[in-house]
Parts: C-alpha cells; structure tokens; sequence
C-alpha cells in the first residue's frame, strides 16, 4: 500500500533528496538516490535505535557539507543489512555476522547459480525490517519499514557467496491480491537480469494458486522499466512461439489467461511495443511490426527463469 | 453518420473534458477510449496500414540512468591502518550490533506503522459497508431514485439507461463484495498464522503437528488452499545442500506427515475411491 502518512515530522520517510551521502554495503561503497527520515531520531543526525538506546550524536550539522546531509556514511551488512554510522561497529560485526553461514527463510528457487528464498516478515523481523530500510535508500515510494508481519519477502542469493543481491516483497493481505508490493535489486548486482528472473517469479508463485496478478501500483520508474521489459517479451514470445503464433485472432481476455498477466498491463504492453493497429474499427496485430519489435529488442527464446529449478508447490 | 464512423470516433476521440467532469465516487459506465473489451477479438494479420495504438505518455527511460558510482570499499588507505581495522575488529568479544539494541526503536515504530495499517484496514472496511447499504438501496421498490446519487447518469427520464446501469451496477457492486469477503477470508486465516509465528518465532514446525490417532482428515477438503497450509515452518537448514528433487521429495514425505497421505481403496468393478489432502474425495472408474 501507498502511504503518504505523518509518522513524526510531516512525511513519513519521505524527503526532498538524499539526505545520506554514501552507503557502505559490505564491500561495495555508493552514493544513495533517495533520502530517508526512518532511520533518524528527530534531530536529524542520531540514529533512532542510538537514540534510544540513549546516546546523542554531538556533531553538529556544520560538520556535514550540505544542509540536506543528515550523515555522511551508513554502514550495512552485506549478509544481514544490520546498520551503524560507526566503521568499527561494522568492520566487529561484519567479521560475526550470523547470516554468513546460515541464510534465513526457505529455498523456492534452486539454479546452479542463484538461490531465492522465502523469508517470512513475521519470523525474521529484525532482518526483514532492515532490508526495507536500506531499500528505502534506492526506490521512491516505499512506505512500510517496520511492520513487516505481514509480507512475504523472496531474497535472491549468489550460490558462489550466499550474499543476497535483491529481493520482492509481496503483501499477504493484499486487497487486489498483488503478487508483488516493492522490488529492488541492490546496486552492486544490477545488469545480471535479476529483476526479470525476481519478476518471472512473481509470476510463477501467482500461477502455481492458479491466480491472475500482477504488481501493486503506482510503480516506481525503475519498476515500471523492468516490469515492460518483462511484460513485451512474455507477449512477444506468445505470439510468435507459442499457442497464439498460428492464431488467426487473439483476445486480451486469452493472452492474460495464458500469461497470468493482468488484462491492464497486457493493454498497456500492447500500445507500448505498437504492435496494434485499428483499421475499419477493427483491431489487429501487425505480425511485421511484432517481427520488427522482437528483432530491435534481441528477444531470445531462452526462457526467463528455469521451471525446473522451482520448489513452490 | 453512419454507425461505424460514430463508435470509430468514440473509440479514437472521446472527449477527455467529459469524462473528468463525472464524479469519481459515482460507478462509471461510460466507454473509455482507451480500454480494450477484454473480448473482443483481435485479428492477426501479415501487415495492417491502420492507425497504431500507443502508450497516452511517453515512458521516460531515456532519464532514468543507473547510477554507475559503485566502488570497492577501502576500510583505510594503508595497509597500517587496514591492520587497525582487523584489530579494531577482534576487539569486540561479541558482536557489536547485536540484535538487542535494535529492539527498543524498531519496536516503537513498528507500533507507528501498525496504527497507519490500522486506519487503511478501516477504511477499507467502511467501503464495504457503504457497498452494501448501495445495493440495498437499489433492491428497493423506489432504485430510481438512489441510482444518481449511485451511479453516473446521463438522462435521468431515459428509462433504457436507468434499467441498464441499475444492472451493471449491482453486478459490479456483487463483484466488489465479492473481493472484499475473500480479503475477509484470507485475513482471518493470515492473522491467526503471524500469531502462530510470534509466539514461536525462529523456530520451523511451530504447527501442523500429525496427531496420534490415525489420519486428521481436516485437510481433505478443496475448500481450503493448500499454499495457505504447505511450506509454512521457518528456516530449513537440512535442506541445505540438497539438490531439486531431494527438496521436494523431502517436502512432499513432510507434508505427507501433516496433512495425511493419498489414499487409493479399490470399489470393484474397477471404481477406485481417491482421498487426497486439499483435493475433493472422489471415486474414479479406471
Ligand atoms: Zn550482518
């Protein structure tokens, strides 16, 4: 759900812009495309659990260049997204880190080189919790941090380093029964066509309870790019491959029935590849322009995720 | 004007200044140019000279840029102090965020969030009340008069219309109900397993025990969904280093344990009685 509601000063996790120049993800050291209030006490500079816990950040905010700077660097656990402004905090748990040796959550996808798991918010909360917080840093329009209960959260692993690399969650009570709430592939692991196969999976979790779904709404720009992507290529490769290839006529009513794809997304994936045309008021697929779409587009027919390699049912 | 020209137009260039004129909280039955009749068929064709059908804005791709200022972390910058960091490391005896000192603030706005949660559930559920007082309204002797105030009408003298949108209206209404008691369902099932998972958290097979005495045939129902049941312990480390087909083998021995076996009980004259869980206990002719 989108929430636009007043937690404590006037937006609830919502900023203007960054307000945390660099986060440090294990290893890996990047700059934050959103701000976020959530993991700060009302002074703007200590962390809400330091806080608390009650210790107070003394630098002042002339220490920090900008005005928007609330902090210079967060430092986040690679394995379990535990946080701290302090690097030797990081470095001392980093070295422990329970998550290193044991990932939480069940195996539902199991390929050679990645692993997804299904991490229920209401037995794993703390790293739940601080998953949607450090996701908060890269996508718009998330707004539930911290009551995680009732969502479902698929992490992607590398088998090489059993490090999570991205993840969807899916609320349980979802009202238009949404296979998907928020997704994001970390930083570091984007370009890897994570979030089609996260995606592809959405969709096959939705198929296996014999349901026609599809994302929550609105979706972020980034959602909206990796779920077109997703989207045109299952369509494309329909018409041209599959049941429908040698179809004289199609419905919406059919392609979503064959995709799993709701009937608006398929109508918005349709005007956004061009490959309907009205003449006579009669609508048609022009099978030359679908040809030329999937040739401009490199459309393989290799399958977006291996459906041998799932353990939903 | 011919009938074809006038639904082409409608389709092409229904005005938008109209449709924004309607009330948003009154049901809408008026053709919107940009939906496609989910069955109407679409004929598929070589080549097609017509008009193309495109996205009403631009999808802005072009400005999105994926931020490339990834780099590798440097605790230090000489290897001295890279040394400091690995002894700064060994002198924590335990880990230094450990998972009690979140728990104070991560609880307090845990609290903050459920509260918002709480507003959207009651609305949600206000919405449905304000459903079934409509479709009261218009089971009544006197509809007419609500289906305004219900409803988007052009003409109100047009008795076609009336009868017309007082039918899609209640089916659509029926439809909306619909989906709220399945969301009634599935909340009362959701919420009685979180609390099941927070009174045992961390820890697999919380529930779903075999009883002793024989087979509980609670679950040889289709009336309840079995991804609501399967799957539901914790974390599983013996699955750990197993393979596809040693996963579900495994899963499938497990809930075989919870949920009771296939059961097969031969009739005569080759009528076979089929029990299985979450499925409809039927008997097949082989
Ligand atoms: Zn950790």
């Amino acid at each position: 759900m989108h929430h636009k509601l007043e937690v404590e000063d006037g937006t609830y996790g919502l900023l203007k812009g960054p307000n945390i120049s660099k986060v440090r993800l294990g290893n890996h050291e990047m700059g934050t495309w959103y701000g976020t209030a959530v993991y700060f006490a009302r002074d703007h500079k200590t962390l809400g659990f330091k806080y608390l816990n009650g210790e107070k950040q003394s630098r002042s905010k002339s220490l920090v260049n900008q005005e928007e700077t609330w902090l210079e660097k967060l430092y986040v656990c690679d394995w379990c997204f535990k946080y701290t402004d302090v690097e030797d905090e990081f470095l001392g748990h980093h070295a422990r880190c329970s998550h290193r040796a044991r990932q939480p959550g069940q195996i539902r996808y199991l390929a050679a080189d990645v692993t997804i798991r299904r991490v229920r918010g209401s037995r794993h909360k703390l790293f739940t919790q601080n998953l949607c917080l450090f996701t908060k840093m890269f996508l718009d329009n998330k707004s539930m941090f911290f009551a995680v209960d009732y969502f479902d959260f698929y992490v992607v692993y590398d088998n090489l380093t059993n490090k999570p690399m991205g993840f969807f969650s899916k609320e349980l009570l979802s009202t238009d029964r949404n296979n998907l709430a928020c997704i994001l592939v970390f930083p570091p692991y984007q370009r890897r066509h994570l979030g089609t196969l996260l995606i592809a999976f959405s969709y096959e979790l939705s198929k296996a309870e014999r349901l026609i779904s599809g994302p929550e709404k609105p979706l972020s720009p980034f959602g909206l790019m990796g779920y077109l992507k997703y989207w045109s290529s299952t369509v494309a490769r329909e018409l041209l491959y599959g049941r429908s290839c040698a179809e004289d006529e199609i419905t919406l009513n059919a392609l979503s029935r064959i995709t799993g794809i709701r009937i608006d997304d398929i109508t918005l994936t349709l005007k956004y590849m061009e490959i309907v045309k009205v003449e006579n008021n009669k609508l048609h697929v022009d099978r030359g322009c679908l040809k030329n779409w999937a040739r401009k587009n490199k459309l393989s027919k290799a399958p977006l995720l291996q459906k041998e390699c799932l353990l939903v049912e | 004007m011919s009938e074809q020209t006038e639904v082409e137009s409608k389709r092409k260039l229904r005005s938008k200044e109209e449709a924004k004129t309607i009330d948003s909280s009154l049901f809408n039955f008026e053709d919107d140019p940009q939906v496609i009749d989910p069955d109407e068929p679409i004929s598929c064709v070589g080549h097609c000279s017509g008009e193309v059908l495109k996205l009403e804005v631009e999808v802005p791709f072009k400005s999105l840029v994926v931020s490339d200022g990834i780099q590798e972390a440097k605790n230090t910058k000489s290897g001295r102090r890279s040394l400091r960091a690995s002894t700064q490391a060994k002198k924590f005896t335990s880990d230094p965020l450990d998972d009690t000192l979140y728990e104070l603030y991560h609880r307090r706005m845990e609290k903050e969030e459920k509260k918002m949660l709480n507003r959207d559930r009651e609305s949600f559920c206000s919405e449905a009340d304000k459903l079934k007082w409509q479709l009261d309204a218009l089971l009544q002797n006197d509809w007419a008069k609500s289906l305004p105030s219900i409803t988007f009408i052009r003409d109100t003298r047009d008795q076609e219309e009336l009868q017309e949108k007082r039918e899609w209206t209640i089916s659509s209404i029926r439809q909306l109900l619909e989906k709220y008691e399945d969301w009634k369902r599935r909340e009362d099932r959701v919420l009685g397993r979180v609390r099941a998972h927070l009174l045992t958290p961390n820890v697999g097979n919380g529930h779903g025990q075999t009883h002793n005495n024989g087979i509980d045939f609670r679950f040889y129902t289709e009336s309840l969904n079995k991804f609501d049941y399967i799957g539901d312990s914790g974390t599983d480390s013996e699955e750990e280093n197993m393979d596809v087909e040693e996963i579900k083998q495994r899963r499938k021995i497990k809930n075989c344990g919870k949920f009771g076996p296939s059961i097969r009980i031969n009739l005569g004259h080759n009528n076979q009685l089929i029990a299985q869980p979450f499925q409809k206990t039927r008997i097949e002719n082989s």
